[in-house]
């Protein structure tokens, strides 16, 4: 987090970088020109930011516009985050849906285009059904469908997903014979009377015992 | 709320695998526009969604949407498209679709319902005109004349002519002298090579030029260009650009251009719309003049042919719809009446060849909600069921046949 001047900060003065090769950057000492008391890193923590060669393999960053406040809060919220994730599955009824198969992998890479991510799944078994689940809050109580797909025999599979809001956290599971993956049609319009009634026609795949919906 | 209160939870018994929700709508008197009922599935631990189907909705529609006053005004063997000449005052009609424009393809149906022949043209089969949709000229605009109508022809397999491409046919307005090649649809790197299927319309706002514009298609698969041509003085083709090329080249049917008023059109104010029943889901297509493609999503099966209801000064529907029924070889009126409110709104003919049945559906602009509103009227043979293929308003009024 870089903070401007306009926050408060003190104004920035200038320093003279010493003249070193990019490449010698990679290890090494490296103290905070903020925090200069602070020992030093072995490597670089912010290689976005200039630094300067001191002797030796030692060097010194500039981080003097880091707020470590505020990456501090930013840490505690993730920190946070996960911990209520791993506590949701610890629940018998999520864990019995979300972890009934193997364990599977997803991964996400940002596209050039920067409005898609490709979202990889891998892990699958072959020939059996997957879904792709997701939540926009980890503290939701449920999971909500993204992608149903049958597993590739390369156990591999990609997904082009928008990189627009909201933000969704994801997960993917292989679904269980048991597992009932329930949907909804419309089947008919309706008309005033004296014309006919419209329905819907809800579905599930799995037939075992009464299934209610809220 | 026009629907009997749906409980909160649905239940699919001890081995089945489906359950069905009715909604039983209530009876009233009003005239209003068509309602939805929507449902969504929550999710809980005992299922998974289906990502595809976690929500539906349905319409629910007046009893007047099937309640209808259409009457029977034309018999002709197979009706394909149905326009009004004002030159003549009446209605033109191409027709003998069954049997390949044999004895001819047009047809002329004044006020008093009798029909005699229009041009010599005979023998336009499925082969050069897969569906032979035309258009006049409703007002003398840029060398275009009131009551000239225009169709496509072609392109005919490996004729080594320029008949090899897309052509534009011409019938004056009085129908005594035609160019079957009016214009070939070819510009400096363009040569079209797909059927007019669809439909052609001389643009009424100005915005593109008062052209004659002509979307292709084949029917099926393959089409999906927009052209632009014009009329030089004397009425001989000017220059033929081709416009837009909606991406996938769907098969393209219907074209109108609305006026460049966002109070009534709301995002297709100014623009060019074409539509395809070819593509899943069926889409809208507005185009700027531009060349900007923006594709809408429209919950009609089969969109076959789009009008702008004519107005009067109370914003009433004001003329009579005609609307062309192939399968039942006839030409059905509706009246005005039937579109009270609707003067101005945009009209899509739901052709509901397969499954459906046909419709006549309005789209509103409600500038308060930013959302179109519709009103449906279903054929005259009742919901779901029958086949429109081109629909015209005209400022006459046909006799109904004696039963």
């Amino acid at each position: 987090m870089l903070a401007g001047p306009a926050d408060g900060s003190t104004p920035l003065s200038p320093i003279s970088p010493a003249a070193v090769p990019n490449d010698t950057r990679r290890t090494g000492a490296f103290y905070s020109l903020q925090r200069p008391k602070y020992p030093p890193f072995p490597v670089n923590p912010f290689p976005e930011l200039p630094v300067y060669w001191i002797g030796d393999n030692s060097w010194i960053y500039d981080d003097r516009a880091v707020d470590y406040e505020q990456l501090a809060r930013e840490a505690q919220a993730w920190a946070e985050a996960l911990a209520a994730e791993a506590a949701l599955l610890q629940e018998p009824s999520q864990q019995t849906l979300l972890l009934g198969g193997p364990y599977l992998s997803v991964l996400i890479a940002k596209e050039p285009t920067n409005t898609f991510a490709t979202l990889t799944v891998t892990n699958c078994v072959y020939g059996h059904q997957h879904l792709v689940l997701s939540k926009t809050n980890l503290s939701d109580s449920y999971w909500n469908s993204e992608f149903l797909f049958t597993g590739p025999w390369e156990g591999v599979r990609t997904f082009a997903v928008p990189t627009t809001l909201p933000m969704k956290f994801l997960e993917a599971v292989e679904l269980a014979n048991t597992n009932a993956i329930v949907s909804i049609q419309r089947v008919a319009d309706a008309v005033e009377p004296p014309g006919p009634g419209g329905w819907f026609q809800l579905s599930r795949s799995a037939p075992e015992g009464p299934l209610c919906l809220p | 709320m026009d629907y009997i209160t749906l409980s909160g939870a649905a239940t699919i018994p001890e081995g089945f695998t489906t359950a069905d929700i009715e909604v039983s709508p209530y009876q009233d008197a009003l005239l209003e526009w068509d309602e939805t009922v929507a449902l969504t599935l929550h999710p809980t631990n005992s299922y998974f969604l289906d990502p595809d189907h976690p929500a539906a909705t349905l319409w629910l529609f007046d009893t007047a949407s099937v309640t209808q006053q259409f009457t029977q005004v034309v018999q002709c063997p197979g009706p394909v498209s149905v326009e009004h000449n004002p030159y003549t005052n009446s209605l033109i009609v191409s027709y003998n679709f069954w049997s390949g424009g044999i004895p001819r393809n047009f047809t002329n149906y004044t006020v008093n319902g009798n029909g005699t022949p229009w041009t010599g043209i005979q023998g336009l089969g499925t082969d050069v005109c897969p569906e032979l949709h035309f258009a006049t000229v409703k007002a003398s605009l840029s060398n275009f004349v009131a009551g000239d109508m225009y169709f496509g022809i072609g392109p005919i397999t490996n004729s080594t002519t320029t008949n090899a491409f897309t052509r534009v046919a011409w019938v004056s307005a009085n129908g005594t002298t035609t160019n079957l090649s009016w214009a070939t649809l070819t510009d400096a790197t363009d040569q079209e090579t797909c059927p007019v299927t669809g439909a052609l319309y001389v643009d009424q706002t100005g915005i593109f030029e008062h052209d004659l514009i002509v979307v292709t298609g084949n029917g099926l698969d393959n089409g999906g260009h927009v052209w632009r041509v014009k009329a030089q003085p004397g009425g001989a083709s000017g220059s033929k650009t081709l416009f837009a090329s909606i991406p996938g080249a769907p098969s393209l049917e219907g074209v109108i251009t609305l006026p460049d008023n966002f109070q009534k059109y709301g995002p297709l104010a100014g623009r060019m719309i074409t539509s395809s029943k070819w593509v899943e889901p069926p889409l809208l297509y507005a185009i700027d003049p531009n060349h900007d493609i923006t594709s809408l999503p429209v919950d009609i099966i089969y969109p076959e042919d789009l009008d702008i209801i004519p107005t009067d000064a109370n914003g009433n529907c004001s003329q009579d719809l005609y609307c062309s029924a192939t399968v039942d070889d006839c030409i059905y009126r509706l009246p005005k009446e039937a579109l009270a409110a609707c003067g101005g709104d945009i009209l899509i003919t739901d052709a509901g060849e397969v499954v459906g049945g046909a419709k006549l559906v309005v789209f509103h602009w409600d500038a308060t909600n930013v959302a179109f509103l519709r009103k449906t009227i279903f054929h005259p043979a009742g919901l779901g069921t029958g086949i429109f293929e081109h629909v015209c308003f005209a400022p006459i009024s046909l006799q109904a046949l004696s039963p």
